[in-house]
């Protein structure tokens, strides 16, 4: 019974997941994204007790490495979970003002492209990059907004 | 406030061990050759055929004496079928446009004794990957390649799972592809996700400028498929060797047709 609290948790990552890999489709002639997964990780992470997904968060990331990576299985829950863990962190022990929260979700998304961080290190903070994490940003700090009121 | 303090400390440790146990199932990964991330792809099938509709013919009028509901089903059933009539269109004009494509590909391939796939581009994963359509089901292996409508590599297949595959292309720092001219000069072509090099293995047979290159023994179709002409690029000769850097320029979309030769 206690675990079938995390079923819904569970359907809307794996959705979010989706809907993610179907935007990086939508995207690619504009050679841009919107990170809507990592969006939605930091803002449960900063928002609510992150302690109840972090079950189906791990359940997210063995389904994305399993069924839509060439990686090894663990390596993007293990990643999903370090966001956490840091956002998570960082929101308890730092006060909340805009730079703050912009190094937070700038760090987050350092971690979140950590693989291709490393594959694509010389060509990885391009125009795009910056213009993906802005939006990102924006995207997020809107929604904080909204669930704040 | 120690009983804050606990539960500070408690969420951490429940985030640290979920961290050590993914990266736990990594390593076990890692050590057993990817068994768990080959097992559970190839026993469950996630279908990813997004143009399946739903039936609504399947609605039932408990009370259908009455002629109000009776024009209310009628109603229902000839809105029903506008909207069957409308993916069929839809339907109909995919169709058209995958025909065009074949015969696109088809005017500009020599390779007709072969079998062809075509395959379209589902996702994209975070790591900049190709999902696309065909997969163990269609007989497609690891390694095998993947052309465009004009007939030319664009990548292979790095993991076949049941219904789809992930394609390694040009832009994959991982993309290693050996290849071969008209003249047997062989070659190594590597990616860093921006520049696609092109080194020669060897002595060259020849000191004529390097033009078209082909698939060669290693994908079973020797000099089957052209992948890229070398003739307008900058070619620096070393030595015997030559080098070639050539700027991707990779544009795909949802509607990309890609063709997968099945006979090897």
């Amino acid at each position: 019974m206690k675990y079938i609290r995390f079923i819904p948790y569970l359907i809307l990552f794996i959705t979010i997941q989706l809907i993610q890999l179907m935007l990086n489709v939508v995207f690619l002639p504009f050679e841009f994204n919107i990170e809507i997964f990592l969006i939605f990780l930091v803002l449960f992470g900063s928002l609510f007790d992150s302690e109840k997904i972090i079950f189906p968060i791990f359940l997210t990331g063995i389904f994305y490495d399993l069924f839509f990576s060439t990686n090894f299985v663990g390596v993007y829950s293990s990643l999903y979970i370090f966001i956490l863990l840091f956002v998570s962190y960082a929101n308890d022990k730092f006060t909340k003002s805009y730079f703050q929260k912009a190094l937070i979700f700038f760090l987050s998304y350092l971690m979140y492209n950590f693989l291709n961080l490393i594959e694509y290190y010389s060509t990885f903070f391009t125009f795009n990059s910056i213009l993906n994490f802005s939006i990102s940003f924006l995207i997020f700090i809107s929604l904080e907004k909204l669930i704040n009121r | 406030m120690q009983k804050q303090n606990i539960g500070f400390i408690r969420k951490y440790i429940v985030y640290l061990l979920f961290l050590f146990l993914s990266l736990l199932i990594g390593v076990v990964d890692f050590f057993s050759n990817s068994f768990i991330s080959n097992y559970f792809p190839n026993k469950l099938e996630i279908n990813l055929n997004f143009t399946e509709k739903i039936n609504f013919s399947n609605l039932e009028f408990t009370n259908s004496f009455y002629f109000k509901q009776k024009i209310v089903s009628e109603n229902i059933r000839l809105k029903q079928e506008v909207l069957d009539l409308r993916l069929l269109e839809v339907k109909n004009q995919e169709l058209e446009a995958k025909l065009n494509s074949f015969e696109i590909f088809i005017s500009k391939t020599e390779n007709l004794e072969f079998q062809f796939l075509n395959s379209n581009l589902i996702f994209i994963n975070s790591n900049g990957e190709f999902l696309i359509q065909g997969g163990k089901s269609s007989s497609l292996e690891t390694g095998d390649i993947v052309l465009n409508e004009d007939g030319f590599v664009v990548g292979y297949l790095g993991e076949v799972f049941n219904d789809y595959s992930i394609l390694e292309t040009f832009s994959s720092v991982r993309f290693s592809l050996q290849a071969m001219d008209k003249k047997e000069n062989l070659f190594l072509l590597t990616s860093n996700g921006n520049t696609l090099t092109i080194s020669s293995l060897g002595k060259l047979n020849s000191d004529e400028k390097v033009s078209l290159i082909y698939t060669d023994v290693s994908f079973g179709n020797i000099g089957k498929f052209p992948i890229i002409n070398l003739a307008p690029f900058q070619q620096t000769v070393t030595g015997e060797k030559i080098l070639v850097n050539i700027p991707i320029s990779e544009y795909f979309t949802s509607h990309t047709n890609f063709y997968i030769p099945l006979n090897k």
